[in-house]
Parts: structure tokens; sequence; C-alpha cells
């Protein structure tokens, strides 16, 4: 007798812990959204605007590219949406459609696409794109004159601008309390501490990022700049207005932690993140630009697959 | 609980080792006993290459939601003592070593053996990592490697035990059985006792997709009908419904990272992967440390993309050694 039975066959393990890439970017979007609220609350509809449009703009092109190159719809696992949630958080409310749209196609199509979509990108595709546009088109990204139009009811200039500008001085008349409330002027969704901090906090709690990426990053940047500070205390702020203020938060928690261009190793991770953090301040005091995180983070995703090698004997191998 | 077979003549003695069996020997162990249950092995006395030094004596189970074997150290730690007893006669040394959990420490030391323990987390006890972790101090500072070490399951040692005293070979397979709702019994069953048949003691419907396991959940296997025995080494039997089921799925690697800081092998996953996706076997194994894997599954299980790790990892090993295979041959 022939049972008609037909049973699932397949290889071992037979359970799973559960997780998928579209529950993390899920996660990582709603933690995003603790920065990017206040963020909207703050600059009123145009940033609303920004970070829509953004977020479409980049789903599109990836769709585009899965056309294309005949390969699979990928925009379910959410990649593409939190690659253009991470764009938005980072450019002023007033940046114009266009450069939002050129933004997510560097980001999607330069950045993470022709390398063969999501997992084989050696860049953060987010910060890539950033980085095209601001030395592209320089002055809708300098955030003095892009939000010139707003009145706010605190100091309404770019802090680090001050500080490469006036030095330490200037930077001590921003409170860090009234920093760490966002109140300040910079990207939509990388002012607000507080909510930074607490989507980070989740993040690293639930394991979607890995915490010694985003710690190490952030003591980098503290001891950098405490040591600075000491050999210059005239020129050069102290660590807490460098971890408040420009795209600090935003980079430790978001960008550097992206997870194909950073490394899985314990020792690597800390170095990494450390790395990054002093590279930042230094670009920050002694360097050309104003904000040194989004350079900082593109040449330690380049140092990334060196880093990694650091890592221990698999058993059986050497003694 | 037990499951019979039918008919009067359950068991016909086999006359032939009845004959041998009042001067046991390894000759004779590898010719008549290597099908009980629990599936001894004794192919490694004959390795010349390799002398055994050690009989390493599992009462731990090396897959989760499985306790046949820690069963018999708990409830029959006598028909151990009688096994690893006689197997240390048959095999000239002084004394094995009985791997048990914690919790059982106590009741293992009146089996006489040297008494290990292992933590009750998976996987620490795959004999890869019991022979890596607990052996490490060796008396004569031979190298593990080198010296060959017998690995048996409690089960197996009990059932060599009954087999030398009785001059009848055993075919009771105790097997731990977990029905849809979790529940988890044990279940003494002939070898060879088709599934349906527990099944059916259990009362337990299989429908379309559900999924039938021999083996643990890490380790086992599927089956395809409800018509497969039980085999001497079926520890475990699992049913699991259609709805419990995780899909696989080909997405490419992100390199998040958790399969590396989860193997306990040390082992970078995330680079090895990349090697056999795309069939890339001899650098995998020249390169990325395919053969320190030992197949715990945990890759599998912790797998964001959902890639099947460790289905990869597998057939990348059988596909080079039967390479291997088919050059000695030809050489």
């Amino acid at each position: 007798m022939h049972s008609t039975l037909k049973l699932t066959v397949s290889h071992a393990p037979f359970w799973h812990n559960g997780s998928s890439i579209s529950s993390k970017s899920r996660n990582i979007l709603l933690a995003s959204l603790l920065a990017v609220i206040p963020g909207c609350y703050q600059y009123g509809f145009p940033a609303v605007g920004v970070v829509t449009m953004s977020i479409a703009s980049a789903i599109l092109w990836e769709l585009l590219i899965n056309f294309i190159s005949r390969r699979p719809i990928s925009v379910g696992d959410g990649n593409a949406a939190l690659i253009g949630m991470m764009l938005a958080m980072m450019m002023p409310a007033t940046t114009p459609w266009w450069a939002v749209v050129t933004g997510t196609f560097f980001a999607v199509v330069i950045g993470k696409e022709i390398f063969g979509g999501i997992g084989a990108n050696p860049f953060n595709p987010a910060v890539l794109a950033m980085t095209i546009l601001m030395l592209s088109w320089g002055a809708l990204f300098d955030f003095n004159a892009a939000l010139l139009n707003y009145s706010f009811d605190f100091k309404a200039v770019y802090p680090l601008v001050m500080s490469k500008s006036f030095g330490a001085s200037a930077a001590g008349s921003f409170s860090l309390m009234n920093l760490l409330q966002g109140k300040q002027i910079g990207g939509i969704g990388s002012t607000c501490g507080i909510g930074l901090i607490l989507g980070g906090v989740y993040l690293m709690i639930r394991g979607h990022i890995r915490w010694e990426i985003s710690i190490s990053f952030l003591v980098g940047i503290f001891a950098a700049a405490l040591g600075f500070n000491w050999l210059n205390p005239e020129l050069y702020a102290g660590p807490g207005f460098h971890l408040l203020t420009g795209y600090t938060l935003i980079g430790a928690f978001f960008l550097a932690t992206e997870d194909s261009s950073s490394p899985v190793n314990f020792i690597p991770m800390l170095l990494y993140g450390l790395f990054g953090g002093v590279l930042t301040v230094m670009v920050r005091n002694i360097g050309a630009h104003i904000d040194g995180v989004l350079y900082a983070i593109l040449i330690i995703n380049l140092v990334n697959p060196l880093l990694d090698k650091i890592r221990p004997k698999a058993i059986g191998k050497g003694v | 609980m037990t499951i019979d077979v039918d008919g009067e003549s359950a068991q016909t003695v086999d006359e032939s080792f009845k004959k041998v069996c009042q001067a046991p020997s390894l000759e004779n162990a590898r010719d008549f006993l290597a099908g009980l249950p629990g599936n001894p092995e004794f192919k490694v006395f004959f390795d010349t290459e390799k002398p055994v030094k050690a009989i390493v004596v599992l009462g731990v189970d090396d897959d989760l939601l499985s306790t046949t074997n820690q069963y018999f150290v708990k409830n029959n730690i006598i028909a151990v003592k009688t096994g690893i007893d006689l197997l240390c006669k048959i095999v000239g040394i002084s004394s094995a070593i009985l791997i048990v959990p914690q919790h059982l420490e106590q009741v293992a030391k009146s089996s006489g053996a040297i008494i290990k323990t292992v933590d009750s987390e998976y996987p620490s006890a795959q004999p890869e990592l019991i022979t890596r972790h607990i052996l490490e101090t060796y008396e004569d500072g031979q190298s593990k490697s080198k010296s060959g070490i017998a690995f048996f399951s409690a089960e197996a040692v009990c059932a060599i035990g009954a087999a030398y005293n009785t001059g009848k070979l055993p075919l009771e397979k105790t097997v731990t059985f977990v029905s849809k709702d979790g529940k988890k019994r044990l279940v003494s069953v002939p070898i060879g006792t088709p599934l349906q048949d527990i099944l059916n003691e259990f009362n337990e419907t299989l429908n379309d997709g559900d999924r039938v396991i021999y083996g643990g959940p890490m380790k086992g296997i599927s089956v395809f009908s409800t018509e497969y025995p039980v085999q001497p080494d079926t520890d475990i039997i699992i049913i699991q419904d259609k709805g419990q089921i995780t899909e696989r799925n080909d997405t490419a690697c992100i390199n998040c990272g958790e399969c590396v800081r989860v193997c306990p092998a040390n082992i970078q996953i995330n680079l090895l992967i990349r090697f056999l996706e795309a069939g890339q076997y001899e650098e995998a194994a020249d390169l990325y440390d395919l053969y320190s894997c030992i197949e715990c599954g945990f890759c599998s299980y912790v797998c964001e993309s959902r890639i099947p790790i460790f289905q990869h990892i597998r057939l990348a090993k059988h596909t080079l050694d039967s390479m291997k295979a088919a050059e000695d041959t030809n050489a």
C-alpha cells in the first residue's frame, strides 16, 4: 500500500531562532523614528517630505535595478527603505527633491546594487551617497545657509562650524543639555540626541546592531576629544560637545554599524569603532572638513576586511 | 511505554552468537554486535594506525530534546556498569571515561568509571568538543589526534553487557518521542519498527507538509515516509507541524556575523559561506577551515538571511570526500 501523505523534507537544523532581514530592517526603522519624529516636529512638513521622498525613491531605485538585472524582487527585505531613511536623517529639511532622488540613486545603485546587492557593499551606502552629495553640492548641505529661513528658540548656528571657526569658547556657548534635547540645527534625524541614544540602546539590547562598534566609536570620540582638549583647551572643544554634535550619534548607532561594511569579530569590532571615533575628531579638529563622521566611516569601511583578519584560530588548526 | 512485536516468537535466539558469547572478544563483538541499540562501533579498534587509548561512554545526548542516554545513566546505572566493565575487559583498557551532565554526577559515580561532566548547554556534548575540552589532560601526554578514542553511547554499553550476559541480542531501542504539541515521551521499540506504529500508539496524526525528524532538531534527518523504520542510532523522533517550519532561502549573506560569534569551532562562516555558495569547495577547505566544523548546526539556526549554511557545509564535505575517493581509486 502506497501512502499519499506528503511530508516536508529538508536539511537540519529544524529549528530557527526566528530572526530575519526584514525584521531587522523593521526594528532599525522603528528605532530611527525616535530621532526622526522630533526632527519632523522641529522642521515641519518639508522634513516629512524629504523623509518620505527619500524612502520611496530608494525603494523605487532598488525595484528598477531588480527589473534591469532580472533578479528576484528584493525590496521586501526593507533594506532599501532603511537606506532611504538613513540618508534622509542626515539631510537638512530644505533639501530639494532632485537632490534627494539623486542621493538615493547614489546610495542604492552605486553604493549597494552594483556590488551585488545586500551584503556585498564595501561601504555604507547612505554614507557614500551623502559624501558624494556634500562634495558635489556643498551649498545645499551647509546647514547654516540651508536652514536660514527657520526661526528657532535656540541658537540657530551649526555647532561644528562655530567650534571650527571660533574655537572652544564658541563651542562652550552651547549647553550640553540643549544639544542632547536636539536644540541645535542639523540633519533631520541627526540632532535629537536623546532619541538617537534611546533608539541605539534598544537596537543594542535586541542585538540588531553590535554594541561593540557603537560603544567603541563613542569611546574613540571621547578619548580623542579629551586629548585635543587637554593639549589646547582654548582651541579644541571638550568631549561632551563632540559627542552630541554633528553626525556623531547617528554615526555611532546607525551608520558605522551597517552589517556588510563592518567587522564581525570581537577585537576587530572594537578597533574599528575606536579608529572611527579618533578619526572623526581628527578631521573635525585639524582637517579641512567641518564634520568628520562620514569620512571616518568610509575609511573604517575600507580597512574593515583587513581588521577582520584578526580572528581566533579555528579548532584543530595550528596549536 | 513499550511497543511489542506482534506474535509469539518475538525474538529468535541467534545460535552462533550464543556459542561465542561465553568468550567475549573484540572480534566477535565486531561480528555480532554492530547493529545493537545505540549502534556500537567496533571498527576503531581495528585501525592499526591509531591505537585506541580510551573508551568514552556518552551518558549525555548529543542533540537537544533527546533524553535517551541520560535515561540509561539515571535509571539503569548497574547495566551501564556491567557493560563498561565488560567492554574494558575485552579491549584491555583499565577504565573507561563516562561523560554525564552535571545533575547526574552523583548517580554516575557508582559505575566505577572515571566521571567527567559536561555543560548541559548545546553543543557541549558533541564528541569533537568532548575530545577537545574534557580529554585535554591525557595521562601519557600523547597527542589526542594521534591516538584513537572509541565513543559508545550509554545505551550501546548496556546492550553490549546484556548481549554477553544473556546470550541474546537485545533489540529494544529506547527512543525519545516528541509529538506535535511538544510533549516528550520515552518509548521502547524493537529496532525496525515503522514510524506508523509509534504514531498509532500515541494517536498522532500527520498531515501534508508536516515534518518527521529522526534525530534531534539540530542534527537529525527528516524522513519522507511514515514507513521509515527505527534505526539502531535513532535516539529521538520529532514530529513538527507544518506551521512550525521555518523556510530557508537563498538570499545572500548580509555579513551580520551572528554565525561567527556563535560558532563553537571559531570558523569565519561569513567568509566560508561565500565560497560554499560559489561551489569553491577546495578553497573553502584550504583557506576557511571547512574541516574544523563539528556539525552542530548553530550557524543555520541563527542565520538572519536564513541560508541553509549547515547543508552547504555537509554538501561541500561530501563532494570533497567523494572527489578524494575517486582520486584514490584512479591513482
